[in-house]
């Protein structure tokens, strides 16, 4: 029987393969003279050594599973240590790592234990102890098994902020084929159940004061990249489906790690697409921020994301006739199509145009990052790019180049994949 | 000229007061901590007075809500040339009655919004970093080193956060302590001459959570320079996971 610091190795290890860790999303003021409140935007405790965001203790309940995914590591038939959290231990665990200021919160998520529903039922005991008896008021996120009683996720959305199902991969042929017991109803079927009590959890709301709330933070999901052969835009649509369908505040990606040696997946040892995903969560922020469509990122004739060059400024080459953009007279929207103008700059940008006219020496101390934008935009008439846009050369002069790396969450070698990704066909 | 105020927020504020009262267009403002004594220009102390403080204050807010904010946490900063970014966007500010924030072309409004988001980030950042000790029943603390005098921003959130809780947070540097109860937080001086007593190890919980952040490293996706931009190796000497006892 492994004693707590090996369990905790064991399940906290075995929790790393969900991308998700954000805290963000609930705002729960915390009462006076007790422990724990929300930060709206969330709080980074640490970073790990690949350099992505730690907020919440991650950890399954427990990675004994009966279920056999050819792509997981902690699948049946995979010979790793074994452990469960019971309810009481990981409560007290959480408190106590709380009261020190390492965490926002808990992530928990399971592998299937004896069933969904008694591996629901003890993940709901674990939430239960934190809100009811520890009186904790921090972040929880929590996995919902797929194929648990819609009662029980109905449980678990009280007690939770955030409650995420995994999509797991991007089509049904896939999963049929990788994990053949979880059919896509039990996947689908609770994501529709949440968004249904989310619903009724605002009628409720709006007519009583003191009702409980229901995943403040939303619903969010996860699926994995390269292990299938399914295209970016298949993906992509995918998501589009599932932000509109069930009103999601997130879909994670996450890059294929090897394990295994199914025929249908990627070998042991080969290379992990790092490029892939960064370039779809890419893809994800300009459907989401910028009011892309996923056609306009790709097209059937080229469904892959070009690896060389970010989806907004590969949009951009493909579109020369809507450039320039002048800054001073452009809506917000128009603005957001400029490479090296997001969010931040564009709303300073119309604050400060509203007190004067804008130059081009000005952009730059916006937040503006010239070294692209000034290709694509004009400030008082004035062109400040070296060429203009629809020249042929231009695409190369915007490509990213190793020595002068922006740091990424990529390692260096992980950008020169030979084999994981085909390069998008060169559009003039 | 050059006025000097005695360093605290509340003597800049006068300050800034008596300028725009004497319409000092040429004079700058310096803090009596860092004046090197002596100076070609006339120099004048100017007294720290609450009430010319608070008609500062007025005035700001009303240029924009956001600028007593940005103001006081630039000033938190305790950077060279800050009295001056200052003063000159107010000077924008109020010759032209419009909020000068804005126009981020303008140096001084660029150099002040740049260091109150230095502080503002910094804050962020020991929100998440600060690693409380438990040191015996219901009573934590914490050490932390801060390029920026973030100690009062930190207060609000720990004291509604561990609401149960009673917290030290001291600001090894600056001698500076946080103190919060369930019923108040206030800042407290430490003595600035003798050796701080160290914290207890709290050696259960700190191996747990070492073990923990060990066992999440996935080293197919190690990328430590990137780690090093988020937890730079100076605030390193602090925090649990990244020391060993």
């Amino acid at each position: 029987m492994p004693n707590l610091m090996e369990k905790l190795t064991i399940l906290g290890g075995a929790a790393k393969f969900d991308a998700s860790c954000a805290s963000s999303g609930g705002g729960r003021a915390g009462k006076p003279g007790q422990l724990g409140n929300a930060h709206m935007a969330g709080i980074c405790h640490t970073w790990a050594t690949d350099g992505r965001c730690v907020s919440l203790l991650k950890v399954l309940q427990s990675n004994a599973c009966v279920y056999d995914c050819a792509y997981c590591q902690n699948r049946r038939s995979a010979d790793v240590p074994r452990a469960t959290f019971t309810p009481q231990e990981l409560a007290a665990l959480t408190v106590s790592f709380y009261r020190r200021n390492f965490i926002e919160g808990l992530f928990l998520s399971s592998g299937v234990c004896k069933s969904p529903d008694h591996t629901m039922e003890q993940m709901c005991e674990t939430m239960r102890l934190l809100r009811q008896e520890y009186r904790f008021g921090g972040y929880i996120h929590v996995k919902v098994i797929p194929g648990a009683d819609a009662r029980l996720i109905d449980a678990a959305g009280l007690l939770a902020d955030r409650i995420s199902v995994n999509v797991e991969l991007p089509s049904r042929e896939s999963l049929a084929l990788l994990a053949p017991q979880k059919p896509p109803e039990q996947i689908f079927t609770p994501m529709h159940v949440i968004r249904r009590s989310q619903t009724m959890n605002l009628e409720d709301r709006r007519h009583y004061k003191s009702a409980p709330l229901f995943a403040p933070a939303g619903q969010a999901t996860q699926m994995i990249i390269g292990a299938t052969p399914d295209s970016d835009l298949t993906i992509l649509r995918l998501s589009k489906t599932l932000y509109r369908k069930y009103h999601l505040k997130r879909v994670y990606f996450s890059a294929y790690i090897p394990v295994g040696d199914a025929p249908s997946l990627p070998a042991p040892g080969s290379p992990i697409p790092l490029l892939r995903e960064h370039r779809l969560y890419q893809a994800d922020w300009l459907m989401r921020f910028y009011s892309f469509e996923p056609e306009e990122i790709l097209s059937d004739a080229s469904p892959l994301l070009d690896p060389q060059i970010d989806p907004k400024c590969a949009w951009a080459l493909r579109h020369p006739e809507f450039f320039p953009v002048e800054v001073n007279a452009a809506s917000y929207e128009t603005l957001l199509r400029v490479p090296g103008l997001g969010v931040i700059s564009a709303k300073r940008i119309i604050a400060a145009r509203r007190l004067g006219p804008i130059a081009l020496e000005d952009l730059r101390k916006l937040g503006v990052v010239m070294k692209r934008a000034s290709y694509f935009l004009t400030a008082s008439g004035k062109f400040g790019g070296r060429m203009q846009p629809g020249n042929p050369f231009l695409r190369h002069a915007l490509i990213e180049r190793d020595d002068g790396a922006q740091l990424s969450l990529f390692h260096p070698a992980g950008l020169a994949l030979p084999g994981a990704i085909q390069p998008a066909p060169a559009l003039a | 000229m050059i006025r000097l105020y005695d360093g605290s927020w509340e003597g800049l504020l006068s300050a800034i007061f008596q300028v725009f009262r004497h319409r000092g267009f040429e004079d700058e403002i310096l803090s009596a901590l860092t004046f090197p004594g002596h100076s070609l220009y006339p120099v004048y102390e100017a007294a720290t007075d609450p009430e010319q403080a608070r008609r500062v204050t007025r005035g700001m807010a009303r240029l924009s809500p956001a600028l007593p904010k940005s103001a006081y946490r630039a000033f938190l900063s305790e950077q060279p040339g800050m009295e001056a970014a200052l003063l000159g966007t107010l000077r924008l500010g109020f010759a032209r009655e419009q909020n000068p924030l804005p126009l981020l072309g303008e140096a001084p409004v660029k150099k002040l919004v740049t260091l109150s988001r230095r502080v503002s980030m910094e804050r962020e950042r020991f929100l998440g970093l600060t690693r409380l000790r438990h040191v015996g029943e219901d009573l934590y603390a914490a050490d932390i080193e801060p390029e920026y005098r973030i100690l009062p921003l930190l207060g609000t959130h720990f004291h509604a956060r561990f609401g149960d809780q009673r917290l030290i947070i001291r600001d090894i540097r600056r001698r500076l302590a946080l103190v919060s109860t369930p019923q108040a937080w206030w800042i407290a001086e430490l003595p600035a001459h003798e050796d701080l007593p160290p914290l207890p190890r709290d050696l259960e919980m700190s191996s747990l959570w070492r073990a923990y952040f060990a066992a999440i490293a996935n080293p197919a996706r190690e990328n430590l320079r990137l780690q090093q931009g988020f937890v730079p190796l100076r605030y390193r000497g602090n925090v649990t996971e990244f020391i060993s006892f």
